[in-house]
């Protein structure tokens, strides 16, 4: 039986995220405070909603999405379950892969922004928010993957 | 001895540094095109100046700043993207400052296009273009830009040529990649090369010329006018720039494909052409689609056609055509596609669709044809002052519309199907040209058999042929007697059951 190896988002790019949120509610603050102070209203108006969509986006949606996604890898397949309330699930073949692209970002070991994106017939699949670990290890199976369907092929 | 050690050390990462990247011209590609308009002034300061540098300096020391920003800007994105070149892949770090990394093994490439222009050619740089059966549709999947030992290396692996690997050669002659060009030659396509001219020219050349050259245009324009008095000056206008247009497609079109040339090596398709910007590419055979024979009418009268292929990758970029024989007979067309394509056969028609309802074809054209002048005369009658660019207006429109009514009348007696050794042949019309499509049944990803109402009536279907590549079109023939359709899928579906056993 072939074996299956589950990976999920690392929690250190949700943690970027979040530091992301900050910095930008704290520039909308500030920039409503220097530039509609003369129009109150509309100011803390401004700054209630985006703080407001800040934590919710921060505090519960992105929670949800990391908790639920999970990539599931396999000789024959790639798994992937995305999504908050609507869970979707896409397959990819590992023989229609083309090819690998490994996308990781300065410091990407604290941070998590490690990507990969599966290029395939005619489509894409990406994989978001790994451990640098995660998506070292994740590359070189799919590209060992590759290698040996091309060494079957011919 | 440390010293000694260190120069040493200094000399290998050098070496390594440069081996991986990109050849140094790339840099100028990087900046921003609009860099000459610093560049020129800034000279004219110095020569001006009497090559007083300090109070150049002092003079243009905000423009020197931004040139130095745009170069480092430039300069970073260079040094970042790196390549190697493996025995069986190749690793490319690119995107913005090497983040994406890429491992593309050869045999999964679908093409490999190289170009060079004059200024690559005197640096000895290629252009490089990657590209496989996957990602977005009209993007390449990497884009580098290769000094010549890379180049010889890269083209060495993938297309390797032993003593014993026997070559096929196609190459027309000169006066056919003529008639090629002037027959594919477009106003459409001229004025996307003016255009492209003239803005990446206006932001190089000074306004006052672009101005004189607009006045000398108007002028001309002028004089011709008084000449042709009757004529009304906008028509003058768009029947000269129309001209214009089509010559400088016309002279565009040859430039790119001149000296075109088709190898066939082991399952590989070698293709040369251009003038003054050479390109070569490198198909592999297996992931080709499909070949398209396309015809316009004018080319149906004099039975030729060009001959055209679908791999993902050639002929995407600089407006190419993806061509395989430019122009070629109608008798001699089965040896060409031969000599290129050996186990590509051009099967049978067996499924016509006949005349009996000719009238599907040429009813969309011909109500154009009649809408045409009844709406010429309602404006006549509403604004009578504009009398002469309506009726102007009225030709321009009625001509490419009887023209139409032609070419569908035609297609109704060319349209047809067939099927033979696991490839499937589609003639069909599509606007003013003739193709005729053979497609590998095991690349066909979709068949679609779908009625209208008039032809759910009359129990005729449309066919509607989707290939398993991003590069290929739906291929559509209208039309077809319902039993037709359906007893060519029920060959098709046979025939990839028995490809499947």
């Amino acid at each position: 039986m072939a074996s299956i190896k589950k990976y999920r988002p690392s929690s250190a790019g949700l943690g970027v995220i979040r530091i992301a949120l900050i910095l930008a509610s704290i520039a909308v603050i500030l920039l409503s405070k220097r530039y509609l102070s003369a129009y109150p209203i509309i100011m803390y108006t401004v700054i209630g909603i985006f703080c407001a969509a800040a934590f919710a986006i921060g505090m519960i949606l992105l929670p949800i999405i990391f908790a639920k996604s999970t990539y599931s890898i396999s000789d024959e397949e790639i798994q992937k379950v995305s999504g908050m309330f609507f869970i979707s699930r896409q397959f990819m073949k590992t023989s229609c892969i083309q090819y690998i692209t490994t996308v990781t970002t300065p410091l990407s070991k604290l941070t998590g922004l490690n990507f990969i994106i599966v290029n395939a017939l005619g489509g894409r699949m990406i994989l978001l928010f790994l451990s640098m670990n995660d998506a070292l290890e994740i590359s070189a199976s799919l590209n060992r993957t590759i290698r040996s369907n091309r060494e079957q092929d011919s | 001895m440390d010293n000694e050690r260190k120069r040493q050390g200094a000399k290998t990462f050098l070496h390594d540094f440069f081996k991986h990247r990109q050849h140094p011209i790339r840099i100028l590609g990087y900046t921003t095109r609009s860099f000459w308009l610093i560049i020129i002034p800034l000279t004219r300061n110095l020569i001006a100046s009497r090559y007083d540098i300090a109070s150049w300096l002092k003079g243009s020391w905000l423009s020197i700043l931004t040139l130095i920003v745009i170069f480092g800007y430039a300069f970073i994105r260079w040094a970042t993207i790196s390549y190697t070149i493996e025995d069986d892949c190749l690793i490319a770090k690119s995107g913005y400052f090497g983040l994406l990394e890429s491992k593309i093994y050869y045999d999964k490439i679908t093409s490999v296009s190289a170009s060079q222009g004059p200024m690559y050619r005197l640096f000895r740089a290629h252009k490089l273009y990657f590209n496989t059966n996957s990602g977005l549709r009209n993007g390449v999947d990497i884009t580098l830009t290769v000094k010549m030992s890379d180049y010889t290396r890269l083209f060495g692996i993938i297309d390797p040529q032993s003593a014993d690997s026997g070559s096929f050669t196609y190459r027309p002659k000169h006066s056919q990649m003529l008639i090629f060009s002037l027959l594919f030659s477009s106003s459409l396509s001229g004025i996307l090369v003016w255009s492209t001219f003239l803005i990446q020219g206006s932001r190089i050349v000074d306004v006052q010329i672009q101005d004189r050259i607009r006045s000398e245009i108007f002028n001309f324009t002028e004089r011709v006018e008084a000449l042709l008095s009757n004529i009304p000056p906008i028509a003058v206008a768009v029947s000269l720039a129309a001209l214009a247009s089509w010559a400088v497609s016309f002279i565009a079109i040859l430039m790119r494909h001149w000296s075109f040339g088709a190898v066939r090596r082991q399952n590989r398709i070698i293709i040369k052409s251009g003038f003054i910007t050479k390109r070569y590419h490198i198909l592999n055979r297996d992931t080709i689609v499909c070949a398209d024979m396309q015809q316009s009418l004018l080319m149906r009268i004099c039975k030729i056609c060009s001959v055209r292929i679908v791999c993902n990758g050639y002929g995407k970029s600089n407006r190419e055509m993806n061509i395989l024989v430019p122009i070629t007979t109608n008798r001699e067309v089965a040896c060409s596609l031969k000599l290129l394509m050996p186990e590509m056969p051009i099967p049978q028609i067996t499924e016509r669709p006949g005349v009996k309802n000719i009238f599907y074809h040429i009813f969309p054209p011909l109500l154009m044809c009649i809408a045409i002048p009844i709406g010429g005369a309602v404006a006549l009658k509403l604004f009578p002052s504009w009398s002469r660019i309506i009726r102007f207006a009225m030709i321009i429109f009625e001509l490419p519309s009887v023209w139409l009514t032609i070419v569908k009348l035609v297609s109704g007696f060319t349209i047809g199907a067939g099927e033979e050794n696991g490839y499937l042949r589609l003639d069909h019309c599509r606007l003013y040209s003739f193709h005729t499509v053979i497609i590998p049944v095991s690349k066909i990803s979709k068949l679609t058999l779908y009625q209208s109402v008039p032809q759910f009536l009359n129990n005729r279907c449309n066919i509607s042929v989707q290939c398993s590549s991003l590069a290929a079109k739906k291929y559509i023939a209208k039309n077809f007697p319902m039993e037709q359709a359906e007893r060519l899928h029920g060959k098709m579906s046979g025939e990839q059951s028995a490809q499947a056993g």
